[in-house]
């Protein structure tokens, strides 16, 4: 335990003092306030448009963590899985290509406990992602409040939307960990994991307009479909499991291709 | 080529093609799939026997070759667990609702409808998948079949599977979720958690739902298509699960058991006195009766209308206003729904046309008060002169003539009369035509008319859910104010982690 806490302290040490984490949060809070601002707008605009008519009945029923911060947050969603690729791609490529890979396996340090430490790392860093575009709502409830006098932004709403956030990117994060245990090359890393990482995200497209147990295949497969109930508010269980078992299938195979470095 | 590097060349090429059949697997065609794996096998083979002649025979052999089995093994195990563990949650959801209204919870009266199900229960909802309302319908009936195995439900693409639309009646402008149990069926009066649960309650309700429709006097056919027919009509019925008979009252001699309602519409000529000793006897036995009349017609049916407190007058409702004058003439008034009364209270903002109608009047004295289903506008008015109207096309308002508004349709319920028994109901109207084939689609009559059958078959909604929803909100932002925020959000946000980033990366750059 002790020495994976240092090796994920060490990492957060290399992430934290160079330039690719801050570019990551800076894209994602750049575009998620893009995202955010455009939203809130379009609320603003609408709720002007219908006021007066005999609309009463949409403005009953609009509400700002449905359109604004549920939108926002799918469209982080995206930014997750394409920040996560560049975010975890040195992880390991980087030691082995530093040739400090030997030195790692070497030292009495077992290969669990490296991917261990190494993933904790990638995960503060993730949760960092995530806390930023929680500012969001947070602006949000300055300058709103609910119609009945309660809060305009749903806290709990928001809370389940961002554990959602973060069972994706630690999804993300497992499966660029062992993406980049296979190669040398972080750019090769980053790509594979992105490739990866959209498919899943998009599988749903190879399956418009079919029905049937394709499609339900399709949709049990989409990282972006289990994603949804999170962003209203609903805990599924099916969902937990699915990003559960990416991370475990994606730290487990690294465990065995960091095992196996010594076989080959 | 060299034989070990074609051999590197080839297990790459099956390797590519092994992970790319993962979307193949989607278009569909089994052949392109099991083609593109033949494919991969093949090269992965050829890759491993040129191999044996280079030096690949030292990677497999040993240490190594046991650790990589071992491995691949235990992945291909572990993935099968994993996807067993997704599928398992698949097949029991369970899930946590923390919205603030529990908006995703389905009320008690719907767990208790459903923890109650002795029969399986199947929902069938016609959707285009790329409606709007797919997704919402979807997760409502995913809720509810969560809840017990007994509900299941289909979603059915009315372009997709027309057959199986229009199988069970279900048109686009009809409803939309129509519930099924054994040879018992029932529509969803919307696509909500009131609609289908109502719904529910009907389907496994196993009441008689037979609706007859008294002949021999002239009325319009059931059976017939021409604008005079109740074609339509019955045929709507039936495809709400009521089944629709004529009744010849002398050839059968009695009111059969099995009617849940029994209709008189239309009746040109008057019914016989044994006729109407029946229907009387039906009345006090707690019968539902639909009786719809017509201006010169009658059908004596006056002593049985006033034992429910209802009198229809001898006149015919003219009706001067513009709106009526554009559907038609100035003898199909425009009445619109009042909210008084279930039938009715959905309805409230559609106008009914009726041609050539009636008004009905509430008796004082009268044991039973009845309700005011439909009223004419303020303009209209009761012509008693109805050779004027009819044979020289003319009306004028004289003293003595009711003004409106008018009752053209009223609903009475009557106590029960002994132990045992059921309320008698009646819905009457001073006018049969408003749902014949020619006017059936016409504003709200078809929706009206549906009602007040539903409503004598006792197949009306009663549970009443109100809708959840989240707490609506307000922004309260000026101009300048909704500028501060974007400055905040999209340039101080983003640069000060620029900022940041750079100064931590030039500190450490001049160490």
């Amino acid at each position: 335990m002790r020495s994976t806490l240092a090796l994920a302290k060490k990492e957060l040490q290399v992430y934290f003092t160079t330039p690719i984490a801050y570019a990551a949060f800076m894209v994602m809070a750049f575009f998620a306030a893009q995202f955010f601002t455009g939203a809130l707008d379009a609320y603003r605009t609408f709720v002007v448009r219908v006021s007066g008519s005999e609309a009463q009945g949409v403005l009953e029923h609009l509400n700002l963590t449905d359109v604004v911060v549920s939108r926002l947050f799918a469209s982080v969603g995206v930014f997750i899985v394409i920040s996560a690729p560049f975010l975890s791609m040195r992880l390991l490529a980087e030691e082995k290509r530093g040739r400090t890979f030997e030195l790692l396996m070497t030292s009495p340090v077992r290969p669990l406990q490296i991917v261990a430490g190494k993933y904790l790392a990638a995960l503060v860093v993730m949760a960092v992602s995530v806390g930023i575009v929680a500012l969001f709502p947070a602006l949000l409830s300055l300058f709103a409040k609910g119609a009945q006098g309660g809060p305009a932004v749903e806290w709990q709403t928001v809370g389940t939307g961002l554990l959602g956030l973060l069972l994706l990117g630690a999804m993300c994060m497992a499966v660029g960990l062992f993406v980049s245990a296979l190669t040398e090359s972080v750019i090769v890393a980053a790509l594979v994991s992105l490739i990866v990482l959209l498919g899943l995200w998009v599988v749903t497209l190879f399956t418009v307009g079919t029905e049937g147990p394709l499609r339900d295949l399709a949709s049990g497969m989409s990282a972006s479909e289990h994603l949804m109930p999170f962003l209203q508010g609903r805990i599924e269980l099916k969902d937990v499991v699915y990003y559960l078992s990416f991370v475990a299938l994606g730290l487990w195979l690294t465990d065995r291709a960091v095992e196996g470095h010594r076989w080959a | 080529m060299k034989k070990p590097i074609l051999s590197r060349v080839l297990g790459a090429v099956g390797l590519v093609l092994l992970a790319t059949s993962a979307v193949t697997l989607f278009f569909g065609n089994t052949r392109f799939l099991v083609g593109k794996l033949v494919l991969a096998a093949a090269c992965a083979a050829a890759s491993f026997a040129l191999g044996e002649a280079g030096g690949l025979r030292r990677f497999f052999t040993g240490r190594a070759l046991h650790f990589g089995a071992v491995t691949a093994v235990s992945a291909l195990a572990l993935v099968v667990a994993l996807g067993a563990a997704n599928w398992i949650a698949y097949q029991r959801p369970k899930s946590w609702d923390l919205t603030k209204n529990r908006i995703f919870t389905l009320q008690e009266d719907t767990v208790r409808t459903l923890r109650a199900l002795k029969t399986p229960v199947k929902a069938l909802a016609v959707y285009r998948l790329d409606e709007e309302g797919y997704a919402q319908a979807r997760a409502l009936l995913e809720r509810y079949a969560a809840v017990t195995p007994r509900f299941t439900f289909e979603l059915v693409d009315p372009y997709k599977n027309p057959e199986k639309a229009r199988a069970y009646g279900v048109l686009s402008s009809g409803p939309r979720i129509l519930l099924l149990s054994g040879d018992q069926r029932a529509p969803a009066s919307a696509a909500d958690e009131q609609g289908v649960t109502n719904a529910l309650v009907k389907v496994t309700r196993t009441a008689a739902r037979k609706i007859y429709f008294l002949t021999g006097h002239g009325e319009p056919d059931l059976a017939s298509q021409e604008p005079r027919g109740y074609g339509l009509l019955a045929k709507a019925l039936t495809a709400e699960g009521y089944e629709v008979a004529p009744l010849s009252l002398p050839e059968q001699g009695r009111v059969p058991a099995d009617a849940a309602v029994l209709v008189v519409a239309g009746a040109r000529k008057a019914l016989l006195p044994p006729e109407l000793k029946l229907l009387d006897a039906y009345a006090d036995q707690g019968g539902h009766l639909g009786l719809f009349l017509e201006p010169e017609a009658d059908a004596g049916l006056d002593k049985l209308l006033a034992r429910f407190g209802v009198q229809a007058d001898d006149d015919v409702v003219v009706d001067p206003s513009p709106a009526a004058q554009l559907l038609g003439s100035p003898v199909s008034p425009i009445a619109l729904p009042s909210g008084a009364h279930p039938i009715s209270r959905e309805l409230a903002d559609t106008a009914l046309v009726l041609p050539t109608a009636r008004s009905l009047v509430a008796l004082t004295q009268a044991g039973v008060t009845p309700t005011p289903l439909a009223l004419t506008g303020s303009e209209a008015w009761g012509e008693t002169d109805l050779k004027g109207v009819f044979e020289r096309g003319q009306a004028r308002r004289d003293e003595g003539e009711k003004g409106g508004p008018l009752p053209l349709a009223m609903a009475a319920e009557k106590p029960a009369a002994g132990e045992g028994q059921r309320p008698a109901r009646l819905v009457a109207a001073g006018d049969s035509d408003f749902f014949t084939n020619q006017y059936l689609q016409l504003g709200g009559n078809r929706d009206f008319a549906m009602n007040a059958l539903s409503w004598l078959a006792e197949q009306e909604d009663r549970i009443t859910l109100r809708p959840r929803s989240r707490e609506a909100s307000l922004v309260l932002l000026t101009d300048a104010q909704a500028t501060a925020l974007k400055f905040l959000s999209v340039d101080v946000l983003p640069v000060g982690l620029l900022v940041l980033g750079l100064a931590v990366w030039m500190v450490r750059r001049s160490r």
